[in-house]
């Protein structure tokens, strides 16, 4: 296995771990704004991480670059879904708290 | 063995995803699993070698159909103040044989399919050695347009056949008071709309082009094009009427017409019906199914008959 | 020539759909006449081909299968064709009163009336077994769209059942279809039959498409949703659902059954359907017998009369196939007759209860007659179209001395007799019970007649039967020998 191969391995498996990392705080966390921490945080850096990885591995400029352009799409869908996701959460925590733990 | 592990994966996947969609305790639950079961499948068509279906089960089956069921279930069950705050599927006692006889099937097509000899695909050698003469290089959009152009001609009336069915059930309502609740006033849902719809505009019309020479087409672009429709209906930019002005019934009808008229104009001439008179007719069809799909699909959404300006327009 | 006209015959209606779509209200109905009324002229040029050549191929897009798609049109085709067009002429005259074309109600029932008409053209003339699943899917959707059209809830509810069935039977169809090409490389019908030898895998296919369109014939044990649907369905769209829709998928199975598989040895398979047809016909006119309402007695009466189809399959020979194809011309136009009175009815007194009716032959002369004799003609008495059938079909068993057939359609009669006499009994014979109070609403005239112009073609077909069995016996599947 050349360089390339390796490195873009290395990216693909650290990528897998993140989005690893960010389901296991989906499951495990207890409420809904620290569920989107993880999702956000977690879940977006994976898909840089594995987006740079087959981006390594092909090496044609226009893939580098529509990867870049998804990474970037990826990010503002996530973005405004977890802005949303928030604000409906705090409004709905502002009427009625006892349901704040049973967000789906 | 890695392809064998990924296969036995999407496979495991979707058997799992199915069950617990149609048994799991919260209806809401069991459609989120329906949608990642059609991202799945997706999946699983890339994995069969069949890139253009597997874009069309994305986008169509887990994308709009998903959204689809959320507005179904938000309009249902939660705009009913007697109905249960979190219910459950309704259980029916034909699930288990329902399950057992499908695997039954499952079984039955394996074994005759292991036990019989594949006689060489005597279509599809006939559509490549074809394929030449033409200056089309997917050979799925020739079969799709010249070879058998009445079967894609009939699937966009069934897409119109569904739209009215589905106006005709609405029967005298429907159209006023879009299904959705009323959009959240944030600016971001604006600066996403902003970049978003142009970009997804720019990929249906690339896809649609694509489908010449690559996996694409104009049901792909038709349904991206959806997709995008469905946000601004969602963000309150587009809203529901219950009858549709002039330029919404032409954008409705124009892929079977133009279908139609330009496949009886042959005849005129002594051709055969439906041999599309040039690359240029298959690009002009190709277009206005786009077109006609896109909308069938997004007043599908809306659930009325027609399309205006909405509150946030 | 040949070409143009059936062409026309399956995009006019299809583009006065799209046109009743486009244009405003009082457009809609100059666009129905024009959709509709040109194609029994149309339907003459296909009529002297064929009576002239027998078969007419046609290559769609100029490719030949295994290529493209062919249209096939030969006797039973053409016979298909014929009775799809006076039905639906014959009906829409009716429905256009019950559906004003300048109303809401027309405006959402026209466009899936003409789609529907389309489609069974284009379903008759095709060869292909893609094609075939295309357009049936079309007529199925277009059909639960016309069942839904008043959005009254029995009919949504009957409309949902069929749809879910129906979806179910279509995946049945097109899983066989696939199997199908998976082993002979090409889609087309009767280069298929060329080629595929009887084996696991074809079996296999041939017995999921089989299935799935006996649940799309709703023949008996899979017979659940039709009496809901075509019970509660308004009265044009039971008429042309019992006449025509559940026809056309009984024929895609004899196309698969006797051409497609022809000269494989299916004598269990035919016995087992026709036991199946023989529990219809008497389930069906069994349950005929307890129903409360008109409407369900005329749609539990086609669950039996499809039994009779089914009889094709154990008596495969030519006279048999005669008799299968008599039957489907004077069913339809006797049930069609009879779904049309019963709805003239219905509307005018309010409610079908057959309680409720008695003493409407005062009232309703036309309706009632109409209904009476395409009773006849489901009977079986002679001289109806049904009488025809009835006779071939007994003389076919004769024939092969298949007694157990035989008693079987001559006991149908007597218990399709059972029910038909229940509901003229009510209605004619009421010594005391004399319903004075005015009807709800007029009929207009021409709905009546509509009806009894198809009751009397029924009676006709009864008188004019050579020519048309003489077409029939020019196409016979092959193998059958006159």
């Amino acid at each position: 296995m050349t360089l390339t191969d390796d490195v873009t391995l290395a990216l693909l498996l650290a990528g897998c771990g993140f989005y690893l990392a960010g389901t296991v705080g989906l499951l495990r966390f207890p409420d809904v704004f620290c569920r989107l921490h993880a999702l956000t945080k977690a879940d977006n850096l994976g898909l840089f991480l594995v987006c740079s990885g087959l981006a390594v591995h092909s090496g044609e400029a226009r893939v580098v670059s529509l990867l870049l352009l998804i990474w970037l799409v990826g990010l503002l869908a996530a973005t405004v879904s977890a802005h949303l996701i928030a604000r409906h959460a705090h409004q709905h925590l502002a009427t009625s708290p006892e349901d704040s733990n049973e967000q789906r | 063995m890695t392809l064998f592990l990924l296969d036995g994966l999407i496979v495991v996947g979707l058997v799992t995803l199915a069950y617990q969609a149609v048994s799991s305790r919260s209806l809401f639950r069991g459609i989120i699993h329906f949608v990642v079961f059609g991202l799945t499948m997706a999946l699983a068509w890339a994995r069969v070698g069949a890139p253009d279906l597997a874009m069309a089960e994305a986008a169509i089956g887990a994308g709009l159909t998903g959204a689809l069921m959320l507005v179904a279930y938000r309009r249902l069950v939660e705009g009913r103040s007697d109905s249960p705050a979190d219910p459950a599927p309704a259980q029916s006692r034909l699930a288990l044989p329902i399950a057992i006889g499908s695997g039954l099937l499952v079984g039955v097509i394996g074994l005759s399919a292991l036990f019989s000899e594949v006689e060489p695909a005597q279509a599809g050698q006939a559509v490549l050695s074809e394929l030449q003469q033409v200056d089309l290089g997917n050979p799925i959009t020739a079969v799709l347009l010249l070879y058998r152009g009445l079967d894609t001609l009939l699937e966009v009336a069934v897409l119109l056949t569904a739209f009215l069915a589905a106006r005709a059930v609405a029967g005298a309502d429907g159209g006023e008071g879009s299904a959705t609740t009323p959009a959240p006033e944030t600016p971001m849902v604006g600066a996403l709309l902003a970049v978003v719809i142009p970009l997804t505009v720019l990929v249906a019309i690339h896809l649609l082009r694509a489908g010449s020479y690559e996996p694409g087409g104009a049901f792909q672009g038709g349904a991206v094009l959806a997709g995008a429709g469905v946000l601004l209906i969602l963000s309150g930019r587009i809203a529901a009427t219950p009858v549709a002005g002039p330029l919404i019934r032409m954008g409705l009808l124009a892929g079977l017409v133009s279908f139609m008229l330009i496949g009886l104009v042959p005849l005129l001439k002594g051709s055969p019906l439906l041999a599309l008179p040039g690359l240029w007719a298959v690009y002009f069809i190709e277009t206005a199914m786009m077109l006609s799909i896109a909308i069938t699909l997004i007043l599908l959404f809306a659930g009325g008959g027609g399309l205006k300006r909405g509150r946030n327009g | 020539m040949t070409a143009s006209a059936l062409a026309l015959i399956v995009f006019l209606p299809l583009l006065a759909a799209c046109a009743t779509v486009a244009f405003p209200g009082r457009w809609v109905g100059l666009i129905v006449r024009t959709g509709l009324l040109p194609l029994p002229l149309l339907m003459l040029v296909p009529t002297a081909a064929v009576l002239d050549q027998n078969v007419v191929h046609l290559a769609l897009a100029g490719h030949a299968s295994p290529l493209g798609i062919e249209w096939r049109l030969d006797s039973l085709s053409l016979l298909m064709l014929w009775l799809n067009v006076g039905i639906t002429v014959l009906i829409s005259l009716h429905a256009g009163f019950t559906f004003r074309p300048d109303s809401d109600r027309g405006r959402r029932f026209w466009p899936l009336w003409l789609i529907l008409f389309a489609s069974m053209n284009a379903l008759v003339l095709s060869a292909d077994l893609f094609n075939l699943y295309v357009t049936l899917e079309l007529v199925t959707l277009a059909a639960i769209g016309l069942i839904a059209v008043e959005s009254k809830p029995a009919a949504l509810r009957a409309g949902m059942r069929y749809l879910l069935l129906a979806l179910m039977a279509s995946l049945l169809y097109l899983l066989g279809v696939g199997l199908i090409y998976g082993q002979a490389g090409t889609l087309d019908l009767y280069l298929i039959a060329e080629q595929i030898e009887p084996g696991w895998l074809p079996v296999t296919a041939l017995t999921l498409m089989i299935v799935g369109l006996l649940i799309k014939s709703a023949v008996f044990p899979l017979h659940a949703w039709l009496p809901a649907a075509h019970g509660n369905a308004p009265g044009p769209v039971s008429a042309i659902l019992s006449a025509m829709v559940v026809k056309v998928s009984i024929y895609m199975i004899w196309r698969l059954w006797f051409w497609g598989a022809a000269g494989w040895d299916l004598t269990t398979a035919a016995n087992l359907m026709g036991l199946l047809g023989a529990a219809a016909i008497v389930y069906g006119s069994l349950a005929a017998l307890v129903q409360d309402r008109l409407k369900m007695i005329v749609a539990y009466s086609t669950v039996a009369q499809l039994g009779y189809l089914m009889l094709l399959f154990p008596l495969a020979s030519a006279l048999a196939f005669q008799a299968a194809s008599y039957h489907l011309l004077s069913h339809g136009l006797a049930k069609a007759a009879m779904f049309l009175a019963a709805a003239n009815i219905l509307n005018s007194v309010g409610t079908d209860r057959l309680q409720r009716l008695a003493g409407v032959d005062q009232r309703l002369p036309l309706d009632v007659f109409a209904l009476a004799l395409g009773g006849v003609s489901i009977l079986g008495l002679p001289p109806s179209g049904g009488f025809v059938a009835k006779w071939l079909f007994l003389e076919a068993a004769w024939q092969q001395q298949a007694w157990g057939w035989l008693i079987l359609v001559a006991g149908g009669g007597l218990l399709a007799a059972a029910y038909l006499f229940r509901v003229l009994g009510v209605i004619c014979l009421h010594p005391r019970k004399r319903l004075d109070k005015r009807p709800r609403r007029e009929n207009p005239d021409l709905a009546s007649v509509a009806a009894l112009i198809l009751a009397v073609g029924a009676i006709a077909a009864g008188f004019f039967s050579a020519p048309v069995l003489d077409l029939v016996s020019a196409g016979l599947p092959p193998g059958m020998t006159p």
